[in-house]
This record gives C-alpha cells, sequence and structure tokens, in this order.
C-alpha cells in the first residue's frame, strides 16, 4: 500500500484500455457483419451524434432531459442528506423512516408516475418528482450510515470539551460523515439520469429518453445510439465532477486513512 | 417471541401512517380515482390474486431472478471494489468504466442483451447484475480506502501478517461501507427485474403489473406493486438484521432519542 | 373533396364569426404507427382551414394505449388515439369516452400484420409450427390474438403446442434471424424494413385468424371535451376528414410531408413506398366490425364482460 501513485498520463491511458479495446472490437465487427443492425457501427453512432450536436437539436433534448434529471437530483438530494444525517444522530427520526424506507425503495419509482402526472400534468413537474422520488433513497441511507458510522468518541470528546449539540453535529458529525454522504451523492447522480430518461420513455415530447423511444419505434437506432451517447457522456461528466468535488471536500480527511495515496 | 414481534410492529408506526395518508388521498379522489385505488380495493385485488396463485407464481419467478442477479454482484461488486482499492492497475482500469457505463439506461439497449443473452430469464439476470454492481463496488471501494491507517499500524505493530491485516482489519473496517451498498443495492435488484419484466417478458410481477394496467384494473397492478413493497421489505429487513450482527460493534453515534 | 373544403370552410366561418375569441388549444395524444392522417394536421396545416382559427394542435407521443390512457385519466388530453381492442377493454372496466372517427383498420383492403419466417425455414405450414417459438409485443395484444386464432385454425392448441416471447417490435426482425424467434410478428413500417432486408417470408397474417375487416386505431375523446367544445370538434373532424382524403389519395406526397416535419423518423425511401393499413376515407367507424372483434376477444378470454360498442361510438361529429 506505499507504491506510488499513477502518473495522470499513465492512469488515463489505462483507463481507456478497456473501453477503447472494446469500441474496436465493435467496429470490426459491424464492418464484417456479423453483428445485427442494431449493433450499428461505433463510427457511424458519432457521425450521427455529431450530425446532431450540430444541428442543435440533441442539445436541445439534452437540455430538457438535464433540467428534470438536475431539479430532481438538488430537491431528492438535499432532502435524502438532510433526512438521513438526521435519523443517523436522532433515533426517533431513524425509526420513523427506516421502515417506510424498506417498503418503499424497492418498488420502481416509475409505477407512481401516472399519480405524479394526474397531480402535476405532463410537463417537467411529474418527471422532477418522479427523479426526487428515486434520488432520495440511495442519498438517505448512505446519510443515514455515514451518520451513524461516525466514532462515539468523537461525539464524546467534543461534548466534553463543551460543544453543544450543534456545534457537535456541525464540526464533528457532518465532516466525519462527509464521505459516506457523497459516495451516496454519487450513486444518486447516476440514478437521477436514468430515471428521468425512463419516465420521458413514457410520457414526453421531449429529452433524450423521448428521443429514444421515438428513434427506436422508427427503427433509426443511429438516433438512439445518440442520444445513448450523449446520456452517457452526460453521466460521466457528471460523475468526474463529482469524484473531483470529494476528492476536495475530503482533502484532509484522506491522511491517515489507507487511501491516502488515492 | 410474540412480544419481540409487537415490539416490531409498534416501531414500525410510520407505514400505517403513511397508508392511511395514501387512503385520504384515494378516497377523496383528490387526485385521480381511477390511478390511485383504494387501500381496499387493492386489498380486494390482491387477495384474488393470491387465492388464484397468481401473484405467488409470477413473484417467485422474480425473486428467483432478482436473487441470481443480486448474489452474482454481491460476489464480483466486493471483489472488484476491493481490487480496485488496492491495486493501482484495477483502479485506473475499470474506474472510467464505472463512471461512464453506470449513467447509461442499460434499458435502452435491451435488444442487445436479446442478442447476446438470449430472451429468456438470463438477460434479466444479467441487467440486474449490472446495474447492483456499481453502488456495492464503488462503496467497497471507498469502504476500504477509508480505513483507519492507525488501525493497520497498531496491527503491523503486534505482528500480524499481510493476510491477517486484510481479513481483521481492512474488512471489517469496510464493512459498514459495504453494507450500506448492499441495502442499496438489493431493491435496485426487485426494480430492474420488474421493469425488464415490464418491457418483455410473459412472466414475473413486472409482467403482472403491466398486464393488469395494459387491462385497466389498475387495483390488481397495485397489489402486484405491493408484492413488490412487501418482498423488498422483508429482504431489506434481512440485510438490516444481518448487518447489526456481522457490524456488532457500531450500533450508531446516536445522541438524540434513548438507544 | 370540394364538398369537404366548402364545408370546413363554413364551419371555419360559422365559429370564427361568434368565437372571434381565441382558438382552443386541443391537446391531442398520439401513438407511433397508422395513425398518418392525425399527423399530417401537424405537418401540412394548409389541409386543415380551421387550425389556428377555431382551434390549435398540442401534440404529444405517448409509445402506447396504455400510458394515453393513463393521461386521459390524468386530465391532460382531449382527443387520444387508441386501439380498437383497448377501446372496448376500457370501456368494459369503466373508463368513458367517445368514439369519434377510425383512423385506420386491418382489412384485406390494405396492409396486414405479417408474421414471417426465415426464407430458408423448413415450416411451410402454419401445423407445422408445433413446439415453435412465436414472437409477441405485449401480452393478450392483438398479436397474440391473431395468431392463436391462426394456430387453432390449423389444429394446434396455442397453449400447449407453441411457446410465446415478449420481444418489442424493433428486436423481433432480428431475434428471428439470430434463431431465437421462430416466427416474428410484423406490423408496418418493421414488415418494409424486414422485407427490404430480404431473407424472410411471410406464413401468414393477421386475416388468418381473423378473416374479416377489423378497426385498429379509433380517435376518441374525452366526454367532457365533447360536451364543452362540440362546435370546435366539429372543426377538428372536419379538418380531419380532409387530411384523411388527403392521405388516401396522394399517400407518397403525404408521407413525404411527415418525413419532412420531423413527426416520422423512419427512413425515407423505406417509409414513402410502404404499403399501409387501410384507411376509410370518411373516417366513419364500422362499429359491426368492433362487435365481431369483441366476440373474438371475449371467446378466447382476452376480454372479460361484454360491453355493446355502440355505446361509446358517437360519428355525430364527422361531417
Amino acid at each position: 500500500m506505499t507504491a506510488a501513485p499513477y502518473s495522470r498520463a499513465r492512469r488515463a491511458a489505462l483507463g481507456l484500455a478497456l473501453p477503447v479495446a472494446a469500441l474496436a472490437a465493435w467496429e470490426i465487427s459491424a464492418r464484417f457483419g456479423t453483428v445485427p443492425d442494431y449493433l450499428i457501427a461505433p463510427s457511424l453512432i458519432l457521425a450521427t451524434t455529431w450530425e446532431m450536436a450540430v444541428s442543435g437539436e440533441l442539445w436541445r433534448h439534452a437540455a430538457d432531459s438535464l433540467l428534470r434529471a438536475l431539479g430532481g437530483y438538488a430537491i431528492g438530494a438535499a432532502a435524502g442528506v438532510a433526512m438521513g444525517l438526521l435519523a443517523g444522530i436522532a433515533r426517533p427520526v431513524e425509526r420513523f423512516y427506516d421502515p417506510i424506507v424498506s417498503l418503499t425503495y424497492p418498488v420502481p419509482k416509475i409505477v407512481v408516475l401516472p399519480i405524479l402526472v394526474a397531480w402535476l400534468g405532463a410537463g417537467d413537474w411529474s418527471k422532477i418528482a418522479v427523479v426526487t422520488a428515486a434520488v432520495f433513497y440511495p442519498t438517505f441511507i448512505n446519510s443515514l450510515y455515514g451518520a451513524k458510522g461516525v466514532n462515539r468518541l468523537y461525539v464524546w470528546s467534543a461534548r466534553n470539551m463543551g460543544a453543544g449539540p450543534l456545534q457537535v453535529f456541525w464540526k464533528v458529525i457532518l465532516p466525519a460523515s462527509l464521505p459516506q454522504v457523497l459516495t451516496g451523492l454519487r450513486i444518486a447522480l447516476a440514478l437521477a439520469f436514468i430515471v428521468a430518461v425512463a419516465a420521458e420513455l413514457q410520457f414526453s415530447r421531449s429529452g433524450l429518453g423521448h428521443l429514444i423511444g421515438a428513434a427506436e419505434d422508427s427503427l433509426r437506432f443511429d438516433l438512439m445510439y445518440a442520444a445513448i451517447v450523449a446520456i452517457a457522456l452526460i453521466g460521466f461528466a457528471g460523475d468526474r465532477l463529482l469524484v473531483a468535488l470529494r476528492r476536495r471536500a475530503l482533502a484532509g480527511q484522506a491522511l491517515g486513512k489507507e487511501g491516502a495515496h488515492g | 417471541m410474540a412480544e419481540a414481534v409487537m415490539r416490531s410492529l409498534a416501531r414500525w408506526y410510520s407505514v400505517p401512517l403513511v397508508l392511511a395518508v395514501w387512503e385520504l388521498l384515494a378516497r377523496t379522489g383528490a387526485v385521480s380515482r381511477r390511478l390511485m385505488p383504494s387501500l381496499v380495493e387493492i386489498a380486494a385485488a390482491a387477495w384474488t390474486a393470491v387465492a388464484s396463485g397468481d401473484l405467488l407464481f409470477h413473484a417467485g419467478i422474480s425473486l428467483g431472478r432478482a436473487f441470481a442477479g443480486y448474489a452474482l454482484a454481491i460476489v464480483c461488486g466486493v471483489l472488484l471494489g476491493v481490487a480496485m482499492a488496492r491495486s493501482r492497475l484495477f483502479d485506473a482500469l475499470f474506474e472510467p468504466i464505472f463512471s461512464f457505463g453506470y449513467p447509461v439506461p442499460k434499458i435502452a439497449l435491451y435488444p442487445i442483451f436479446i442478442f447476446v443473452f438470449g430472451l429468456g430469464s438470463l438477460s434479466k439476470v444479467m441487467l440486474i447484475f449490472l446495474e447492483c454492481l456499481y453502488p456495492i463496488t464503488v462503496n467497497a471501494f471507498y469502504g476500504m480506502r477509508g480505513v483507519d491507517r492507525v488501525h493497520v499500524w497498531a496491527a503491523r505493530n503486534m505482528g500480524a501478517s499481510e493476510r491477517q491485516i486484510f481479513w481483521r482489519v481492512l474488512l471489517p473496517g469496510a464493512a459498514p461501507s459495504i453494507f450500506a451498498g448492499l441495502r442499496i443495492a438489493l431493491p435496485i435488484s426487485l426494480i430492474v427485474v420488474i421493469i425488464t419484466e415490464i418491457i418483455g417478458e410473459s412472466r414475473g410481477l413486472g409482467y403482472y403489473i403491466s398486464y393488469a394496467s395494459a387491462s385497466f384494473e389498475y387495483a390488481a397492478a397495485f397489489a402486484g406493486v405491493a408484492a413488490v413493497a412487501v418482498i423488498g421489505f422483508t429482504l431489506d429487513r434481512l440485510v438490516v438484521w444481518l448487518r447489526n450482527r456481522v457490524i456488532f460493534w457500531e450500533r450508531g453515534a446516536a445522541f438524540i432519542g434513548a438507544a | 373533396m370540394k364538398l369537404l373544403h366548402i364545408a370546413s370552410a363554413a364551419v371555419a366561418v360559422a365559429i370564427a364569426a361568434p368565437a372571434a375569441a381565441e382558438a382552443v388549444k386541443i391537446r391531442v395524444g398520439h401513438g407511433a404507427a397508422a395513425e398518418e392522417q392525425l399527423w399530417l394536421m401537424k405537418a401540412k396545416p394548409d389541409v386543415t382551414p380551421n387550425q389556428g382559427k377555431a382551434y390549435t394542435l398540442d401534440f404529444q407521443l405517448f409509445r402506447g394505449t396504455d400510458q394515453r390512457f393513463k393521461a386521459v385519466e390524468a386530465k391532460e388530453l382531449d382527443v387520444f388515439t387508441s386501439s380498437a381492442s383497448s377501446s372496448i377493454v376500457a370501456y368494459s372496466q369503466g373508463l368513458r369516452f367517445k368514439a369519434v372517427a377510425s383512423i385506420s383498420m386491418e382489412s384485406s383492403k390494405g396492409f396486414v400484420t405479417q408474421y414471417v419466417v426465415m426464407a430458408d425455414s423448413p415450416i411451410k405450414t402454419i401445423a407445422e409450427l408445433k413446439g415453435k417459438t412465436i414472437g409477441n409485443n405485449a401480452a393478450r395484444s392483438s398479436i397474440e390474438l391473431w395468431a392463436r386464432l391462426a394456430l387453432a385454425k390449423h389444429g394446434l392448441n396455442p397453449d400447449r403446442d407453441v411457446s410465446w416471447a415478449i420481444v418489442p417490435f424493433p428486436a423481433q426482425g432480428q431475434a428471428l434471424r439470430s434463431g431465437k424467434l421462430d416466427v416474428a410478428a410484423l406490423p408496418q413500417p418493421f414488415a418494409a424494413a424486414e422485407t427490404a432486408k430480404g431473407g424472410v417470408r411471410t406464413l401468414f397474417t393477421s386475416k388468418e385468424g381473423v378473416p374479416f375487416d377489423e378497426e385498429l386505431i379509433l380517435l376518441l375523446v374525452t366526454e367532457d371535451f365533447a360536451a364543452k367544445q362540440a362546435p370546435v370538434l366539429k372543426a377538428f373532424m372536419a379538418d380531419f376528414v380532409a387530411a384523411t382524403k388527403l392521405y388516401v389519395e396522394k399517400p407518397k406526397e403525404a408521407r413525404k410531408a411527415l418525413i419532412d416535419a420531423k413527426i416520422v423518423h423512419v427512413p425515407e425511401q423505406l417509409y414513402v413506398e410502404m404499403k399501409d393499413n387501410y384507411r376509410n376515407p370518411n373516417a366513419r367507424i364500422d362499429i359491426e366490425a368492433l362487435k365481431k372483434a369483441q366476440d373474438v376477444m371475449v371467446a378466447e378470454g382476452h376480454q372479460k364482460t361484454k360491453v355493446d360498442p355502440a355505446a361509446f361510438v358517437d360519428m355525430s361529429y364527422l361531417p
């Protein structure tokens, strides 16, 4: 565990190794016709994606999907983290949420989409609502376990030194739970995009999910993949952002931990 | 035993509360009479479905698939997360794949899955496996990374071998995070199995729900949903119970409210 | 045609005069296949003189009849399309609406759903399908119904002698070619696509099981909208029939317009040339066909309670 970390360049190169290999294999087999025609060649997908990006059509749909995904993410994650942390430090709160979360988490939130549409209309708000609901769960659970896992000694020593409950929360619990909270945020972000797209597949007139559905029904697999590529890129960018954020936020905390070299 | 059950039921007081809210909304038709049926209608539909054996049949099929994918994801996810935490090579190789691959809605790639894995349960199990992999791996990774170095040094000081350090220090230290990952991934396995069954399948709870919905029998559809909820709830309680047993040293730093 | 134009113009004047007030926004929920005349109203507004005056159109795509009905329940739609079979089932479950026009039919006068096998497949007759796998798009769908009836007609037990695989339409062609299906069920545009690719042969069509003409897609409106906006609805219907006439008389021009307006994304060459489902030029609903189709559905167990289709068909809004 004392080996030096890889240089940026080496990491980037290694990171690309497997995906590039897979893409190459895909391109070659598509060219030589051993795959079905909906597995169209990556070069063709790229061409269509580029074309749509340039014409602005892809941006328009992407922007709509982003609005719904990020809107729901903001609300759901805020609620999830807040409630999760609270539940982690206050047993009564945990007891309230625990069974409800256990009961409703396994249900695909998509099944309540019609009810949300009846309540909020077939526009953006119903989709934001379903994303909010979906995002709440991983953020809540991770924050709950993050707060629960805070070493009691820290809490006690802080109290010994005269810290009030608010200070204990702000200066001890919050920083100590931060790693787990950020893990939850990372998982939730990817989930937000998936759920937004799934909702758009059912009830929408715009957005990348809508595009995927319309394209598939019209046998335009190139369009479908362009939309999928767009989603993957957005998700990837978001994930990278969160990883960078995590590194900054936990800069001090990594010291003294096993992963200090990361 | 009965007392323990009674105590559990009292603890879960929030569930009847939520159900009461639903019933209120349903009865007053606040949202939509048909799209939000009353609990009585749902219960009646559920009773019919259970009596005919339908619900249990479909539930069993969905459970089997979900469990297969989930179990596979646990094994591979923990291994992968640990490997990524311990080896720079693994980390560099796999991390981008996770970040890039996870946000892709694999549902849209269903035709490809059919091509690769066939029309039966395997394509669903594979999809479940992939979807559960991410939270488990991410949590295992961060769990391993977050272990206090002091603990490792102390163990080393006491003459522990690398092997012992891994099994007696690192893994237990990562366990809380790993269990958080398990708890998050379990419902995902159910969600994915239901959704894949809604898209293209003639058996399973997802099929049951979508068939009822297409026949405009919304109460029956919700009966199916309730079945999913109950199954998920039971399994989740199992995971929580398991967690409290395995990670017995960490009951929580709660300092508000009785233990 | 001329008479129709005069009629439309007359309705437009009748409406425009007293209601110099705003055009009513009609929220339309539609699907992705066999509804071309409806989409044409958006793609070629010159065919619809009342658009912009008596009404404006707000189109939304829903990939399934199921979702459309849910949106209607959520009070989000005024006018929507639905498969005829779903309409009957919906009515039997207590949902209320009016069927005001026929959009397309599954009739031997036009394209009918094809059940295809590989060209080199040893299967030559339906009886040889014993032990084989048949493609279906959704449980208890019309696709399944037609196939079941065809099988029964040739002495096979649909429950025991064949297996059914649910595969979304876009994937059926490929599932057939890779051997996962023995028979693929293909409506348009999927049938045209697979035929263009070659290597497939039609084993039977939907008319094998159901030898009479059937309504395929109907145009429905909510009772609320019909009651409150009757004159607007009449204007809309007049334009709808005009669009239907255009589609029936000049299909290629109409389809090209749909592609240009980016309402249809199917590859142009495939789309413009393909044979399409029959449309009644007057958009009138064949109630007898609905009754016969319902009898079949009830006999096969696809529907539980019988209703009288005449109860929800209301053609008084047609010109």
